[in-house]
């Protein structure tokens, strides 16, 4: 999975082979659901840790995640791995998922009270926990290399699954200002990441 | 306007943008102020934040998935670019659309790269009239944009769900007394769309000022009368 996931320089990308989640992906969308099964395999914590850190609630992020892949096998037919990856269109899909939850008066009850729990799931192999456990060394130090107005404005915004307009108002900004952090915060954070892989 | 838009993509592609936003910002999307690409790069940002969270899931989920997807049918694959011919439905889209083009360029447009003059010129008509459709389903979002003047309607919509090559989106009329066909569209692939089209011929609205929008899906050369549940619907 770090392996799609791992940001490659724009001519790579283009001409990125389409071997593991991607190739399963299509083959899903011809009907194999054996294919999708590796999708969920190589996707589902992804999918599940994103939902679970901006909803912070893990029987809501249980069910994000099983809408997510039921819908990716809905619509796998229209996958263009030209366009994004397998990891990349799930991960959109969850994330938006999940920032409509939060965004809802009630979940954002509900995520209070949940805060501090979490739940006891399979462990992974330990190919898959060292690729994770590199994949969250990267981002923290490509978030890292970022100043701290442009990452707490990223993190706020994709964790936090904030509007920019609240992202703004938490940081106490000129919206225009918050805009241009994530903007300028994410370009770096793709430079970063980029140039290493 | 442009640096505005600019700013958005990087919201846009981290969910950061409210619903109002984010239908404005993809009315514009992609174009040749924001490609697809710059929001593509991004979103692969953002993939990389989520994967350094991954957490497994429990373990009964996967079970879950695989029983409701084994239950759950699949919408039909986007038509392929090197498809030789565009279906009849298609062409008569692109005829419209080009329509729309020839007729909106030689009075007042300028057209720029990525289609987006056409819309662009009825959302700035003095009588435009906007209106969010909302629907009961996850039918995607669909926004309608009407000049009374021009006779011209632009049909912006997302995730809309591909029909039959034999069927169209319909858009009606909401009259105070019965609908009149508006105009028939067929989103892209992608379930996009984002068209001007000419609504001259639906002479029947001398009989009166529309109220509301309504939105079916209905045989390719269209019905006199809805004849599918309402999808969308929204007032004027």
């Amino acid at each position: 999975m770090a392996d799609v996931v791992r940001l490659r320089s724009r001519s790579v990308r283009r001409r990125e082979d389409h071997s593991g989640p991607d190739d399963a992906l299509r083959r899903a969308g011809r009907g194999d659901e054996d294919a999708f099964a590796e999708v969920y395999d190589a996707c589902a914590s992804m999918v599940y840790g994103i939902a679970l850190r901006v909803v912070r609630d893990p029987q809501m992020a249980e069910d994000i995640a099983q809408e997510t892949f039921v819908e990716a096998w809905r619509v796998a037919a229209r996958f263009d791995p030209e366009v994004a990856s397998a990891t990349t269109w799930l991960a959109t899909i969850a994330h938006r998922k999940a920032v409509d939850r939060v965004r809802s008066e009630e979940s954002h009850r509900a995520r209070e009270q949940n805060e501090q729990r979490r739940v006891a799931a399979d462990e992974p192999d330990t190919a898959e926990r060292v690729e994770e456990a590199l994949d969250r060394v990267r981002v923290r130090e490509a978030l890292a290399a970022l100043t701290d107005s442009q990452r707490e404005a990223v993190t706020l915004a994709y964790y936090g699954g904030r509007t920019y307009r609240e992202v703004a108002h938490l940081l106490d900004l000129p919206e225009g200002t918050a805009k241009t952090r994530i903007r300028d915060g994410l370009i770096r954070l793709r430079d970063i990441m980029g140039g290493k892989s | 306007m442009t640096d505005d838009l600019h700013h958005l993509a990087a919201a846009y592609a981290l969910d950061a943008l409210d619903e109002v936003e984010r239908r404005r910002f993809e009315a514009h999307y992609p174009s040749s102020e924001i490609t697809a690409d710059e929001v593509a790069d991004f979103r692969r940002v953002a993939a990389t934040l989520a994967a350094a969270e991954s957490t497994p899931p429990p373990t009964d989920l996967r079970d879950r998935v695989l029983a409701q997807i084994a239950a759950t049918p699949q919408l039909p694959p986007r038509l392929d670019r090197s498809e030789p011919a565009p279906t009849p439905i298609v062409r008569r889209a692109l005829l419209a659309t080009a329509a729309a083009v020839v007729l909106l360029a030689g009075v007042l447009v300028i057209p720029r790269l990525g289609g987006n003059a056409t819309t662009d010129d009825v959302v700035s008509a003095p009588d435009a009239a906007v209106a969010v459709l909302a629907s009961d389903t996850e039918a995607g979002s669909l926004t309608i944009v009407w000049s009374d003047e021009q006779d011209q309607v632009a049909i912006i919509g997302t995730e809309l769900e591909a029909i039959d090559a034999d069927s169209a989106y319909a858009l009606w009329f909401l009259l105070e007394d019965g609908v009149a066909p508006a105009a028939l569209f067929t989103p892209r692939p992608d379930g996009t769309i984002s068209t001007v089209i000419d609504v001259d011929d639906a002479g029947d609205l001398t009989i009166g000022a529309p109220v509301g929008w309504g939105i079916t899906v209905e045989p390719a050369e269209g019905s006199p009368a809805p004849t599918t549940p309402v999808l969308f619907s929204g007032s004027l």
